[in-house]
């Protein structure tokens, strides 16, 4: 019994680090927002490191393929805007860069990922 | 005189194993704080990708734009200077809302201060707020 509950123990443990190190390790600007209490995310999710790079889930894009994936989402979504999880302290340049390929690519809106509450 | 009644009731006491209860216990602890931890914290800016006109097209929107860098930032609305969030706060407010409100950040700030501007039209009680991507 406690084999198996350690085993449990475990499994949660190591596929929750998982799903964090696939939402990337983004410290997201510090503002309320509208508060999302399911964080499951439908559609495009862009990451924005801090240097100004682009990812799509691991994978580094340049901002011809983030418009075709964009194209992609918004015709598999039906239009649900893109989630941009950006790194506080990245440039607005990159942001901006983000913004322009979306827009290329047919999104009509993006969502701003932001930590609702102050860390500790 | 035997005294033996207490021994055979300790032989039938009923045994209650309490580690695998709390075994399981801890295991929903655990797996609680851990799911929720990242669940409840996110917020959403939501940023239509229009042009200066705005989201709703039809009407002209006022635009904001941000300079500076990322440690002093400033406004500017309809070719006037502002300095400070609060001013362009007290400036937004008794604007009226229809038309939307277009945001252009230029190259200097950061991520977070593009958040911020987005938080204040938000708070200012704008709806439609386009993100006009400065070039």
């Amino acid at each position: 019994m406690i084999d198996v509950t350690f085993l449990l123990l475990i499994f949660f443990l190591v596929t929750a680090q998982m799903a964090q190190r696939g939402r990337g390790e983004v410290r997201l600007p510090v503002e309320p927002g509208e508060v999302v209490t399911n964080a499951s995310a439908v559609g495009l999710v862009v990451l924005v490191q801090a240097d100004g790079s682009v990812m799509v889930g691991d994978t580094r894009v340049q901002p011809s393929r983030l418009t075709e994936m964009a194209r992609l989402a918004v015709a598999r979504t039906g239009g649900v805007p893109p989630v941009v999880r950006a790194d506080r302290a990245a440039p607005a340049s990159a942001l901006n860069g983000v913004a322009r390929s979306l827009q290329a690519g047919g999104a009509t809106a993006f969502r701003l990922a932001t930590e609702a509450e102050k860390p500790k | 005189m035997k005294f033996g009644t207490s021994r055979g009731l300790e032989r039938e006491r009923p045994l209650i194993n309490l580690v695998s209860m709390i075994d399981a216990t801890f295991l929903l602890l655990s797996f609680f704080l851990v799911t929720s931890g990242s669940a409840m914290l996110e917020g959403r800016l939501t940023g239509a990708l229009g042009t200066s006109r705005g989201a709703s097209g039809d009407l002209q929107a006022v635009v904001v734009e941000m300079l500076g860098t990322n440690q002093a930032t400033w406004y500017r609305m309809a070719g006037r200077r502002i300095d400070g969030d609060a001013a362009l706060a007290a400036m937004l407010q008794p604007m009226n809302k229809e038309p939307g409100i277009a945001l252009r950040i230029h190259e200097g700030p950061s991520v977070a201060d593009a958040a911020q501007l987005m938080q204040i039209v938000r708070d200012a009680g704008f709806q439609r707020v386009s993100y006009a991507p400065a070039p």
